[in-house]
């Protein structure tokens, strides 16, 4: 069953078989865990839509297009469509606030070995991507997501977010320089 | 060839037909402009690269699982089989439409086709009003039949969210 097509595999699961919900599952768990999580910015968000995107592939394998279909894009787009409507809930506003300053106040502030204003300097390059990343808006962190960490070609990604692949590429032009921005000016001063 | 974001875009992430990427690569030896652009793309996708690959917990599958049983699938007909506002809205529909139909009639009948039509043995047999109420009822049902499978369709989609 391992080596089985994703649509030998859905064929299967409508059919509710388990064992072959599971080899789906195993197959894509990583990519959808990992995207919705640089999407979300979020652990515990990114492990409860990971199971609201598998239960809903579940519920819905009779929707999936058994003859010309693509499974990995029509799980992308329930993945995506079940981020984007958690996102778009007023709980989760916080992605706009200023992360920086949220992490400053929660971390402990050490006066003899740290000054505050090199508190940014002293955070590790993984923290300010991860900053950056979140302080994009939702349709550049959208495509540099899609595009740059799960490796998505434009026109698979065209599909999935129903956008023409120039607005795509507009918008990953600007998400990127905005990414830059965000970045240590420094480091990155003279890349574009 | 001109500066084109889009086409090196492309040839970054081996997307560029194997022309393509020729004549791009060829283009990059001369012009500084994209090469410092396909720089910056090179620094931010080695930046970006820094970040690692996360786990979810290794019991996710099993909270998939345990969960599925209790929860039903998400269906847009879980209303009642019968209600009582359909038929307020069927009656309301009905005089709407016999009162057209009326109107319709007395218009039509002063047609100088009418006295023809009057001829014809249904609208003889159940009158002008009738044979146009039969008419309107059939042209009414054939549309409706034809788009009950597409409304179904979509309302389902809906209901599912996808």
């Amino acid at each position: 069953m391992e080596k089985s097509s994703d649509k030998e595999l859905m064929n299967l699961v409508l059919k509710k078989n388990s064992r072959a919900f599971k080899v789906l599952y195993q197959r894509y768990e990583l990519a959808i865990f990992n995207f919705i999580f640089r999407y979300t910015s979020s652990r515990e968000i990114a492990q409860d839509l990971l199971q609201e995107t598998f239960t809903r592939v579940w519920f819905a394998a009779h929707l999936f297009d058994y003859e010309g279909g693509n499974f990995r894009g029509w799980l992308y787009t329930i993945a995506l469509n079940t981020t984007r409507n958690e996102m778009s809930k007023k709980r989760y506003t916080y992605q706009y606030l200023d992360v920086a300053e949220i992490k400053g106040k929660q971390e402990p502030v050490h006066p003899e070995t740290e000054r505050p204003d090199s508190r940014m300097e002293n955070l590790d390059l993984k923290e300010k991507i991860e900053q950056a990343l979140e302080k994009l808006k939702p349709h550049f962190r959208e495509i540099i997501v899609l595009k740059h960490f799960q490796q998505l070609k434009f026109k698979e990604i065209a599909e999935i977010t129903k956008t023409p692949e120039s607005t795509l590429k507009a918008r990953f032009h600007r998400g990127i320089e905005q990414l830059r921005k965000h970045l240590d000016p420094k480091e990155f001063s003279d890349a574009a | 060839m001109q500066h084109n974001k889009n086409s090196l875009l492309k040839l970054f992430y081996q997307e560029a037909s194997p022309q393509e990427a020729s004549e791009l690569q060829k283009h990059l030896t001369d012009c500084t402009e994209c090469q410092k652009y396909m720089q910056f793309l090179n620094r931010m996708g080695m930046t970006l690269d820094k970040l690692p690959e996360e786990r979810p917990l290794s019991n996710t599958f099993e909270r998939i699982m345990e969960n599925i049983p209790e929860r039903q699938p998400r269906t847009a007909f879980v209303q009642p089989a019968i209600s009582a506002a359909p038929f307020f809205k069927i009656a309301f529909s009905m005089g709407l439409i016999v009162l057209l139909i009326y109107f319709a009639q007395s218009k039509i009948s002063l047609l100088p086709i009418w006295d023809s039509l009057q001829e014809f043995w249904l609208i003889d047999a159940i009158g002008g009003f009738g044979f146009m109420m039969l008419i309107f009822f059939t042209v009414g049902t054939f549309i409706t039949l034809s788009l009950s499978p597409i409304l179904y369709f979509d309302m389902h989609r809906k209901a599912l969210r996808l």
